[in-house]
């Protein structure tokens, strides 16, 4: 469950990055649609408010600042009569009609406006009847001109018609004399964009502040509430009809509907800021971008508004949203894999654990191998075992390096390596060399990996058994030697004698079995203790031993008995006895030689017991038994003799 | 009996087609649109909110067409100069004065105004180089009264010299001081608004009867008449006031009998329809 969890806020976290990045990105696609769009309006604007500038500085320079204009504003300025000032202002008007009507007016300008130094207004040409009014605290452009003597140019409110301000100071030989404006009305802002922007339905919003609340009171009802905001005005389309089309289309009063319900945007005009708003409705897209357009005081007069559908925000809403799905089911896949190989990992961490517990902490040695035989892995028990160090092992050939082979054996023809090639299993005892050159026999279990059929390498376990070995042999020596002499005892005795008696079948040749009991060994027992007949008992094998022939058998057969099975006698009976009883009294001989037991001189005697046997003529109990019954008399009669029968 | 019936039907359809459209108000004909579209909206706006209904402006640049368009039943209320109210109820008796506008003094009637610029000298000028500018052959202070007050100032006869239709009274003053023309003939009350560019006044005419506003009974029903009338007649000032510059001094009930001097006028002059070059 935790795995689960882990699992799921991983690619939770994954897939919300991803849901970032993918937002981020279709915003930025969308920013840049936006941008565009917005790059048309501004320049469209720009282009309107900028392509007459040159013109009118041009018309400023030659048209205006001409001598005979020059001399009746000179003449404003030095007369205080009112009646003079008209006719001066009718001649002005008279002198320079032609090229208002002519030149101005073809340029689609209708504002011409001269002023006095002092900001009243003097001849308005596109309303001559209107004058006298001081624009100074109304019109900051005027104000600038006639105070700072400064060309100004921007978008400013006025007493008529708000618009695009060209305002000259005009100085004649540094007499200040006034200045003039040459205007762009709104309307003809308006009627430039609607050209520019044919395609498009534009509005231009006017702030209050810059029309309603400045122009005249006659001029007032040329604007109408704008859809979008109380702050705003539009043009009235009772009386200017420029826009109308724009306003009535079904376009713009759908997304105006959109912008005044969904988007705050009486909000966002009062930012004064350029904007744009995409609107996606019913898969359809949209466009309004508002081009701010701040006055001469920095503060915002008015925007200019397009409204235009924009089907690209569509695509992108579909790219976007593919993207997420697709992103999201690739993220729910991942996590599963995810999941999954969390799990495996997992698994394979405590399967390594465990592994390398095992593996280290077995006494087994562990070595695993590459398909050449190389060693790519080697556990403690084996480098405490082989007396190397890791380094020294690692991609060294084992069968080089540890594997003693009896001969001179081949690569290709080493058991183990041959087993695995086969992708068998081998299961063996092989011979092992440590690094200081000592060989030791090894218990082994060699694995292959087989992938896809092939061989990749395989895994050793092996196990040093020369203990084993050692003990093996202690018990195989204890269960047929006699411990105290190190004689064969009567288990090897009856073995080799089947063996013997098997054996002639072949050999013709006679054997012979001594039955040989000491003589008054229980007294010596008795009087000078076990340890003492103990120590008798194994000078007599050893005196025994050297006696005979190492084809001969001598056993301890229990207690002071010892039996010696002698083969070779001939094939002739009484050579055979002969020998036998030759060899019996070497036994006596032998025997009857002083013994030193510990701190005394012993002499000791025997009574021997013989058969001979040839073929199948007797059986193992009956050869002992007529070894034992000869033996039996010689004791019951004189010791120290031999009996062979 | 089946002709009576289909008039009736035929009258009966007509008005409910009228009455279906929003009412339609025509200002003075003229050039300049906004100039006098400034100075009727407020009032139109007013009586929309009055009556409660949309009122559509219909525009024409000549009198001659505005009659045409009343006489065509396009439009139903109208703001008629005396000249061209008399014109159009001679051939049109359902033309009907009921609201007739105050001069800036606060008499319901006017002057006419012949004026000149202030600087120009017109004694040096011989007398068929005399150029008058007209405002339109049915205005009231166009050739009728231009032509008496040129008699009785200069004793020139009007028809003896240069003379051309402008158009509007606002056209005439500016003709006059472009120095297109040497005299002009407008109304007394706009040539004062242009003595600020040196518009002298030579000469006025006796009262006039004010500009009114004329209905046309034949789209109107006579309730909505009488409404409108006691609309406009019970406007408080302070609202007139803020109206266009000719239709801001008060209103009063037309009186009929003040247009019989100049329907006298009217059959012994001939109007000129245009100028004489």
């Amino acid at each position: 469950m935790r795995k689960f969890l882990l699992t799921a806020l991983s690619v939770l976290i994954a897939y919300a990055i991803f849901f970032t990045y993918v937002h981020s990105k279709m915003k930025e696609e969308r920013d840049v649609l936006l941008l565009n769009e917005h790059k048309i309006i501004e320049t469209s604007y720009k282009a309107v408010t900028q392509m007459f500038s040159i013109s009118i500085e041009n018309y400023f320079r030659y048209a205006i600042m001409q001598p005979p204009v020059l001399k009746i504003l000179n003449d404003v300025v030095e007369t205080q009569n009112s009646y003079e000032k008209a006719l001066l202002r009718g001649f002005l008007y008279r002198l320079l009609y032609p090229f208002y009507n002519d030149e101005l007016k073809r340029l689609g300008i209708r504002q011409f406006h001269f002023h006095t130094p002092q900001g009243e207004s003097f001849l308005r040409f596109h309303a001559p009847s209107e004058n006298g009014d001081n624009l100074m605290e109304v019109r900051p452009s005027i104000k600038k001109a006639n105070i700072e003597k400064k060309f100004v140019t921007g978008f400013e409110g006025g007493r008529i018609y708000p618009g695009f301000r060209y305002v000259f100071p005009i100085i004649h030989e540094g007499k200040h004399l006034g200045s003039v404006e040459v205007s762009l009305a709104y309307e003809n802002i308006e009627f430039e964009l609607s050209k520019l922007l044919s395609w498009k339905d534009h509005v231009l919003l006017l702030k209050k502040s810059v029309t309603t609340d400045m122009v005249f009171e006659g001029h007032k009802h040329h604007f109408m509430p704008s859809p979008l905001s109380d702050d705003f005005v539009i043009e009235n389309q009772k009386i200017s009809n420029i826009t109308a089309h724009s306003i009535e289309s079904e376009l713009t009063k759908k997304i105006n509907t959109m912008l005044k319900e969904h988007y705050n945007i009486d909000a966002k005009l009062k930012e004064g800021k350029n904007f744009s708003i995409p609107i996606l409705q019913d898969d359809n897209g949209y466009i309004a971008n508002f081009y701010a357009i701040d006055d001469l005081s920095g503060r915002l007069a008015a925007y200019a508004v397009t409204y235009s559908r924009l089907d690209d925000l569509v695509t992108i809403q579909h790219k976007y949203i593919t993207s997420l799905l697709f992103g999201f089911l690739t993220f729910v896949l991942l996590g599963i894999v995810l999941y999954l190989l969390i799990e495996q990992s997992h698994k394979t961490l405590k399967e390594k654990i465990l592994f390398e517990t095992i593996v280290d902490k077995t006494i087994n040695g562990v070595i695993l191998l590459n398909a050449k035989g190389q060693i790519t892995f080697i556990n403690n028990a084996s480098t405490t075992l082989l007396g190397y160090s890791l380094e020294e092992v690692i991609g060294k050939d084992s069968h080089e390096l540890i594997h003693v082979h009896p001969h001179d054996t081949a690569k290709e023809d080493c058991p183990i390596l041959n087993t695995m090639h086969h992708q068998k299993t081998y299961l063996g005892e092989e011979v092992f060399r440590k690094k200081s050159g000592e060989h030791f026999t090894v218990h082994l279990n060699a694995t292959p990996f087989v992938h896809d059929n092939t061989n990749i390498g395989s895994v050793i376990i092996f196990r040093d058994i020369s203990t084993e070995k050692e003990a093996q042999k202690t018990i195989e020596h204890l269960a047929y030697y006699d411990s105290l002499t190190e004689l064969p005892n009567r288990k090897l005795l009856l073995d080799r004698l089947s063996q013997t008696l098997a054996n002639t079948k072949r050999d013709p040749e006679f054997c012979g079995l001594l039955f040989i009991d000491l003589d008054n060994f229980k007294f010596l027992n008795d009087t000078k203790g076990h340890e003492c007949g103990d120590m008798l008992l194994k000078m007599v094998a050893q005196r025994l031993s050297n006696t005979l022939r190492l084809c001969d058998t001598v056993s301890r057969f229990g207690g002071d008995e010892f039996v010696v099975l002698v083969t070779k006698l001939g094939d002739d009976p009484y050579d055979a006895k002969a020998r036998l009883r030759e060899i019996g009294y070497k036994i006596l001989h032998a025997i009857s030689e002083h013994f030193r037991l510990i701190n005394f001189d012993y002499t000791c005697t025997a009574s021997i017991g013989g058969t001979l046997f040839h073929e199948t003529n007797k059986t193992i109990n009956e050869i002992l038994k007529d070894a034992d019954t000869a033996m039996y008399e010689v004791k019951k009669h004189h010791k120290n003799e031999i009996k062979i029968v | 009996m089946m002709r009576h019936f289909l008039r009736l039907f035929f009258i009966f359809s007509l008005t409910l087609c009228l009455e279906a459209r929003s009412l339609v108000f025509a200002p003075l004909p003229f050039f300049n649109t906004n100039k006098v579209l400034e100075d009727f909206f407020p009032m139109v706006n007013y009586l929309e909110h009055a009556l409660d209904e949309n009122i559509t402006i219909h525009y024409e640049k000549k009198y001659d067409d505005l009659i045409a368009a009343f006489k065509a039943n396009q439009v139903d209320i109208a703001y008629f100069g005396p000249l061209p109210f008399l014109t159009l109820q001679k051939s049109f008796p359902y033309a009907l004065p009921i609201i007739t506008f105050h001069e800036s003094d606060g008499k319901n009637g006017y002057r006419c105004a012949l004026v000149k610029f202030g600087g120009d000298t017109l004694i040096s000028i011989p007398q068929r180089e005399l150029k008058i500018a007209l405002t339109q052959p049915l205005s009231t202070c166009g050739y009728t009264n231009t032509k008496r007050l040129i008699e009785s100032s200069f004793h020139l006869n009007l028809d003896a010299l240069l003379y051309r239709y402008v158009g509007t009274h606002d056209e005439v003053a500016l003709s006059v001081i472009r120095g297109e023309f040497h005299m002009g003939g407008i109304k007394k009350s706009i040539a004062r608004e242009y003595a600020s560019l040196g518009l002298e006044i030579i000469d006025t005419t006796p009262l006039i009867p004010g500009f009114s506003l004329v209905v046309n009974t034949q789209t109107m029903s006579a309730e909505k008449i009488a409404k409108i009338k006691s609309i406009l007649l019970t406007t408080p000032k302070e609202v007139y006031a803020k109206w266009g510059q000719d239709i801001s001094h008060g209103m009063s009930e037309t009186n009929t009998n003040m247009f019989q001097l100049l329907k006298h006028d009217m059959q012994n002059i001939n109007v000129p329809l245009s100028g004489s070059f």
